[in-house]
């Protein structure tokens, strides 16, 4: 099983409405987020040019760099979902994890003294129902949430209404086969790798 | 990204203190004063415990560290640092209590060559747990070489302050027997080992890094951390090294200390990460700026 989020670049307006529904659901403190949106341009020279938002979160990664650089095993993906979490009664707040990110999506909680980040909102998915927050409030309705393993999930019934040039991963440094898809077509903007 | 004092103290300390246990086992293999190597594995054991301390000191709390011991065997970056930090340790206490009294010259052997082995291998690995993909500008083998560089060079200087300390029994500074005379040209060749480290890591970085961070780069790590450090050690092969051994190796600790600590300040400032998403803001632009 490989659970992880869809989100459909074409639909989604950059309205913060996932972030804002993210930090209600698991009551974040001022300045600490589990998602963040990105403009990613405008690019292109006038009238030629696109613009795309980006929401950006733990990217749920098949071969976690986050994981393997863990002292404590805090930081493990769960082999039943796939889905990578943070025990935080083992995480020694070492910061680790922090450095090995690619993507930068985890923060410290200098209170709690915790590494922390997207769980998927394992509190209401993990008996296998819910959805999470950011999806349930998706204005657009942009964001998915399913296994990639299973061809009648959310996720895999949206990928498949795509065409394979529009679908993209971030880019990956060392084959941290990050799981989070983005449906972005060219007609309405052209993919950006970013690095 | 945020310089981790902590870190910094304890990668430097640690490794430094390898790098005088490394010297204090060559003593014991190549002839040397049996005061200076006790001496300096004292001081050795102290470094390590400092520097364990600032380690510590980084974790969100204090007793954190212990899940970092109970959970060795994950080989992750410091569980290796905590291994070697500990084999060290072990070897220089092991080393003080065999040489307590005459005659253990086997045990003690045995032992002095798993301090060499250990003391610099504490000094490469407390950098190479840093070579990580995430992390571009420190995606490089030139970074523990680096570390380990520095933190020879900052104990051999403190090895050659200890022997310049201590008295033979003629009443003169035991440098010039330690290492079987050999302690100078031993000093310089860790010199250069720091000097190839601390270029070959900046010439990663590339100009343009090295050149917003000028002062650490050129004031901090090049002009004390490779010129001061090899100025020193050149003075050593010079008749300086009988005139003034104490002075020489007070300057080249001074340099090595602070060009050590401008190097690891240097790492943490450079760090940008591979795709640092969440370090932009809302709404960010990450492209068109």
């Amino acid at each position: 099983m490989r659970k992880g989020l869809l989100i459909n670049l074409d639909r989604c307006s950059g309205c913060d409405s996932c972030i804002v529904a993210c930090k209600l659901e698991n009551d974040l403190p001022l300045g600490h987020f589990y998602n963040k949106v990105i403009a990613v341009g405008p690019t292109g020279t006038f009238p030629n040019v696109e613009k795309y938002w980006l929401p950006s979160q733990c990217q749920q990664c098949e071969n976690p760099a986050c994981v393997h650089v863990c002292p404590t095993a805090a930081s493990y993906r769960d082999p039943k979902t796939g889905m990578v979490l943070i025990d935080k009664e083992k995480c020694i707040g070492c910061q680790y994890c922090i450095y090995a990110c690619p993507y930068g999506v985890r923060q410290f909680n200098e209170d709690a003294g915790v590494v922390q980040k997207c769980t998927l909102c394992a509190q209401i998915t993990a008996d296998g129902d819910g959805v999470p927050a950011c999806v349930h409030n998706c204005n657009c309705g942009a964001r998915f949430f399913g296994d990639y393993d299973d061809p009648e999930s959310d996720v895999s019934r949206e990928l498949a209404k795509y065409p394979e040039e529009a679908i993209h991963t971030l880019p990956d440094p060392n084959n941290a086969k990050p799981l989070t898809r983005y449906i972005l077509s060219p007609k309405f903007a052209s993919w950006k790798e970013l690095v | 990204m945020a310089i981790q004092w902590p870190l910094v103290l304890f990668s430097l300390l640690a490794g430094a203190g390898g790098a005088m246990l490394a010297f204090a086992g060559l003593s014991q293999l190549l002839g040397g004063s049996r005061t200076v190597r006790r001496r300096a594995v004292w001081c050795a054991l102290a470094l390590f415990v400092i520097g364990g301390l600032c380690s510590v000191a980084h974790l969100a709390s204090p007793l954190n560290a212990i899940s970092a011991v109970t959970n060795l065997l994950s080989f992750s970056g410091i569980s290796i640092e905590l291994m070697l930090l500990g084999a060290s340790f072990i070897a220089g206490a092991a080393y003080l209590v065999l040489t307590r009294e005459e005659g253990r010259d086997g045990a003690v052997r045995v032992v002095a060559v798993l301090a060499v082995i250990f003391g610099v291998a504490i000094g490469f690995f407390c950098g190479h747990g840093y070579v990580i993909d995430a992390q571009p500008t420190w995606g490089t083998e030139t970074l523990p070489l680096a570390y380990l560089g520095t933190s020879l060079a900052l104990g051999a200087f403190a090895y050659a302050l200890v022997a310049a300390a201590t008295k033979t029994p003629a009443d003169k500074a035991a440098s010039a027997e330690e290492l079987g005379g050999k302690l100078w040209p031993a000093v310089l060749v860790c010199a250069v080992v720091d000097a190839v480290g601390i270029l070959a890591y900046g010439l990663f970085l590339g100009l343009d890094a090295v050149a917003a961070q000028g002062v650490l780069f050129w004031g901090g790590a090049v002009a004390c951390g490779v010129v001061g450090v090899l100025a020193c050690a050149i003075a050593g092969m010079t008749a300086l090294a009988a005139k003034a051994p104490a002075a020489l190796a007070v300057a080249g600790v001074a340099c090595a200390a602070i060009g050590g600590v401008a190097l690891r300040m240097l790492m943490w400032a450079c760090a940008t990460g591979y795709l640092n998403l969440f370090s932009h803001g809302i709404p960010s632009v990450m492209l068109n700026l």
